[in-house]
């Protein structure tokens, strides 16, 4: 049996998505349970396996396109077919290369500062995030799995066959092909018999691991997106209780307890890690603060003469409590934007690479798009590959265009909580706040670009235009 | 207005109730109504209005009823004769593209209106935040403000609408110039012919009511937001004013307050200045909340109007280029044109408004920096800088989170909608 693996952090919330990069194949070692040298060879030839077996296959996918290179239909829609598996070795490849920078990231959260004021608040945003997680797993993992069965469906239907060019008339034939769902060379004939259902199964194996693997990568880069834009939320909720905390340092409120309560109306779905000693040193249990409020109905117990920077009576705890809020907001806010800058360096490149390719995908799908001439096979399968394309940078777009949403929205969340009723401390707080929280953290695709909604209304915009001038040459 | 006499209005004084709000009573008390009274009227008087009366009184079952025959009239029977006439003829793609524009805006006003109902609480809670507290004008320059904006609104709406009732008007009467061979919409029945004795004058007259129902149901439609954010501009403008002259608002206040004999009185020069500041932000926070509360109200019904917009216009523009003959027709010509003009004006309300808004609330940080804050303290001086911060962002209304309501975006809008008429017009060949 095996034992469970000690995990934290972002590596806690992502387990089903590691566990499924691990058994599509990608090289993804760290965070098992046992480590010994025997599990870990073994694990290594698995993962070499399925990359021999993808990277082959593709090889013969392009040594058809090669073959079959005369005619101008054949040879787009084997271009097409190739350059969308490209992503799948492009993602194993990048991974294998970069997995010290991915472990980098998913170790960013293992330790995070805590305050008990919000500690609820921090749980609940954070079961939020776990929440979105995993419906985006399972939404993509459906996606893929049905992707995968229609392609399949669709090889039954139509005429299974390659188009070919007479050298002598110029026309273009048709000679039959194997009922194959991907048109690929293999050294043994797959016409008929025992090679042909061998090779069948091959590509259904390959079709289903090829885009698992570009896919769950995709869904872990969202999965951390999904975490940070919690985590901004949660900033944007503590803001208002941050203020009324500051404020009671130093001017008159009643019913300062309410504040310092700290709600239990949920429950804490975790402890938090102890890190942040300061607070850990001082407030050892919640009891601290049940003691002091457990007066008459809420009002606070005054246990000396309201001072002049006191107004309302607080114990030295409480005012180290009010005082340390807006520490933990600030170190929070930093934690977050390392998140995100690590994110970027990690996935950038990937997704650079991504575009590039989707771009040159989407050109040529526009121009099999202009050939569409009824409701069959051919129709379908174009409009397929767009979809599924189009798809795949909606996907990363929307996220992208979240984060850049959530963290400009924390300024206008820090002015309209009641500051002008704050202290001097609070005000300097939101101003600094304001200046910092102008630019909004973004996800930049190795600088060439950022990732944003208005990528894909330009990369849909791009499409069009491509359709209708083509339309008009034909 | 200032045409009104007073004599005129005491003789005009009996059609008070059937008259919108505002046309013949005083704009003194400034009554947020004042603002959408005109688009109300008409919505009321078409029976689009919300039924506010409980289920258990008769008025509701009236008022449902009053509403479903207009909508008969005015939607589905020109909806279904438009659909026929556009199926009998769907060999010729050509031809479906021409009728379809108007189809399709009609059609469209209808599904504006369908939104509207959905979104009855969040509009009734817009018209209900105009008389929040925050919004009332104190000083004299705040009223002026005020009735500034109120005008911009009713302006909108009836010049709006009078000149999509004279479009209208002019496809009303080309019947007449074509020797009654046509009728104003191309509608056909299933089981009659139209061009019949009986038939035909009683769809005439049906369609002389019903075009410029569909015309003025429309134009409320498109001018409401534009209302709305009509009254917004007001607040900014009264905010800029209160933050340029904070001193003076603040000096004001406090000979006010000693007048009223209260305890503020005794209190310096720079508390009452401190207020000033503190509810000039309180002023900003209460319009930022309300222009998010229009744009979740009218965000689903604008982006669709844009990308009705640009297929309309591009259909428009095919359908004038294949008029044959247009020397012959120059009634054809002018109903296209007068046509082509009021839906580019359509949009361009919606972009101009909130063109306006973004451009008055940048002007909002110049505001604050022409006040006279130098002769103040640091304390005070930091209700400025965070303000400035948060003036750094212009207030914008978005349709559907993709389009922003401004210039840039009509521009963008024209040009596809060119782009569309051109590969159309290149494919007709």
């Amino acid at each position: 049996m095996m034992t469970k693996v000690k995990t934290q952090g972002l590596v806690t919330d992502l387990m089903p998505n590691i566990k499924l990069m691990q058994a599509a194949g990608h090289f993804l070692f760290n965070y098992h349970s046992d480590n010994s040298g025997m599990s870990m060879l073994l694990r290594k030839v698995y993962s070499s396996v399925h990359a021999v077996l993808i990277v082959v296959n593709y090889v013969c996918m392009a040594i058809n396109m090669a073959q079959y290179s005369d005619e101008v239909n054949e040879l787009t829609a084997n271009t097409i077919t190739v350059l969308f598996f490209a992503h799948s070795v492009i993602k194993l490849l990048f991974f294998a290369l970069n997995s010290k920078s991915f472990y980098r990231t998913l170790a960013i959260w293992n330790q995070s500062n805590s305050h008990p004021l919000f500690t609820e608040s921090d749980a609940r945003y954070h079961q939020l995030a776990l929440t979105k997680m995993r419906r985006l797993l399972y939404c993509i993992c459906g996606v893929t799995v049905l992707s995968v069965a229609s392609w399949v469906t669709l090889t039954f239907f139509g005429e299974s066959v390659r188009f070919i060019a007479n050298k002598e008339t110029n026309e273009t034939m048709t000679e039959p092909a194997p009922r194959l769902p991907l048109k690929a060379w293999y050294p043994f004939n797959t016409m008929s018999g025992t090679m042909y259902i061998a090779a069948f199964a091959l590509q259904i194996y390959w079709l289903l691991f090829s885009m698992a693997i570009a896919n769950l990568l995709d869904v872990m880069f969202c999965s951390w997106l999904i975490f940070a834009c919690e985590q901004l939320q949660h900033l944007k909720a503590i803001m208002k209780p941050l203020m009324e905390l500051s404020a009671s340092l130093d001017t008159y409120r009643p019913n300062t307890a309410e504040l310092f309560r700290a709600s239990s109306t949920e429950k804490s779905e975790k402890v938090p890690d102890p890190v942040d000693l300061d607070i850990r040193g001082i407030y050892s249990t919640q009891q601290d603060f049940g003691i002091t409020l457990r007066g008459a109905g809420g009002k606070l117990q005054t246990f000396g003469q309201p001072t002049p920077n006191n107004p309302n009576g607080l114990t030295q705890k409480q005012e180290m409590l009010a005082r340390s809020a807006i520490k933990y907001w600030v170190e929070r806010h930093k934690h977050v934007v390392r998140l995100v800058a690590s994110i970027g360096d990690t996935y950038g490149t990937a997704l650079l690479f991504h575009m590039l390719i989707s771009t040159i995908t989407l050109t040529l799908l526009a121009y099999q798009a202009t050939k569409i001439d009824g409701v069959n096979v051919y129709a379908f399968s174009t409009l397929g590959y767009l979809t599924y394309t189009l798809g795949q940078v909606f996907h990363f777009c929307i996220f992208g265009n979240r984060l850049i949403e959530e963290s400009s929205s924390v300024m206008e969340a820090a002015y309209s909580c009641q500051w002008y009723d704050g202290s001097e401390e609070a005000k300097t707080f939101v101003q600094i706040v304001c200046q910092q929280c102008q630019k909004a953290m973004s996800i930049s695709g190795a600088k060439f670009f950022t990732v944003s909604l208005d990528l894909f209304a330009s990369v849909l915009g791009a499409v069009v235009t491509y359709f209708m001038v083509l339309v008009q040459l034909k | 207005m200032k045409i009104l006499t007073k004599n005129i209005k005491d003789k005009l004084s009996t059609l008070l109730p059937v008259l919108p709000y505002g046309v013949l009573e005083s704009w003194d008390d400034l009554d947020p109504k004042l603002y959408h009274a005109i688009h109300i009227y008409w919505l009321k008087f078409y029976g689009m209005w919300y039924n506010n009366f409980s289920p258990f009184n008769i008025l509701f079952w009236i008022q449902i009823i009053y509403t479903l025959i207009i909508l008969w009239l005015v939607c589905f029977l020109p909806g279904i004769g438009e659909v026929v006439y556009l199926l009998k003829r769907k060999e010729n793609i050509g031809d479906i593209a021409e009728g379809l524009y108007l189809f399709l805006s009609e059609m469209y006003t209808y599904f504006k209106i369908a939104v509207f109902w959905l979104n009855k609480d969040k509009v009734m809670n817009l018209i209900k935040y105009l008389y929040c507290e925050e919004f009332k004008p104190v000083e004299a320059e705040h009223k002026e403000f005020i009735r500034k904006s109120i005008k911009t609104a009713r302006f909108v709406m009836t010049y709006y609408s009078t000149m999509c009732v004279g479009a209208v008007s002019v496809g009303i009467i080309m019947p007449i110039t074509e020797n009654f061979d046509i009728l104003p919409t191309n509608v056909e029945y299933p089981y009659f012919n139209v061009y019949t004795s009986p038939a035909y004058q009683i769809l005439y007259v049906h369609h002389i009511y019903y075009k410029p129902a569909t015309c003025i149901i429309d134009g409320v439609m498109d001018t409401i937001l534009a209302a709305f954010i009509a009254s917004t501009i007001g607040q900014i403008e009264i905010l800029a004013f209160n933050l340029r002259n904070f001193d003076v608002v603040a000096e004001r206040r406090r000979k006010r307050a000693i007048n009223e004999h209260k305890a503020t009185g005794a209190l310096s020069e720079d508390y009452h200045i401190r207020t000033v500041l503190r509810d000039c932000i309180i002023h900003h926070n209460s319009i930022i909340r309300y222009v998010s509360m229009i744009e979740n109200a009218f965000s689903l019904a604008s982006a669709l109007q844009f990308m009705l917009s640009v297929m309309v216009l591009c259909l428009i523009g095919v359908q004038f280029l294949s008029i044959e003959n247009p020397s012959s027709h120059p009634m054809q010509i002018m109903w296209m044109a007068i046509y082509l003009t009021c839906m580019l004006f359509e949009v361009f309300i919606l972009c101009w408004f909130g063109d306006e808004l973004i451009w008055k609330s940048l002007d909002l940080r110049q505001a604050a920096f022409e006040g006279p804050w130098l002769k103040t303290n640091a304390a005070t001086r930091k209700y400025i800088i965070i303000f400035l911060e948060r003036c750094k962002r212009p207030l914008r209304v978005t349709a559907g989170k993709i389009f922003v309501l401004s210039l840039d975006t009509y521009t963008v809008l024209i040009n596809w909608a060119y782009k569309a008429f051109a590969v159309m017009s290149n494919m007709k060949k």
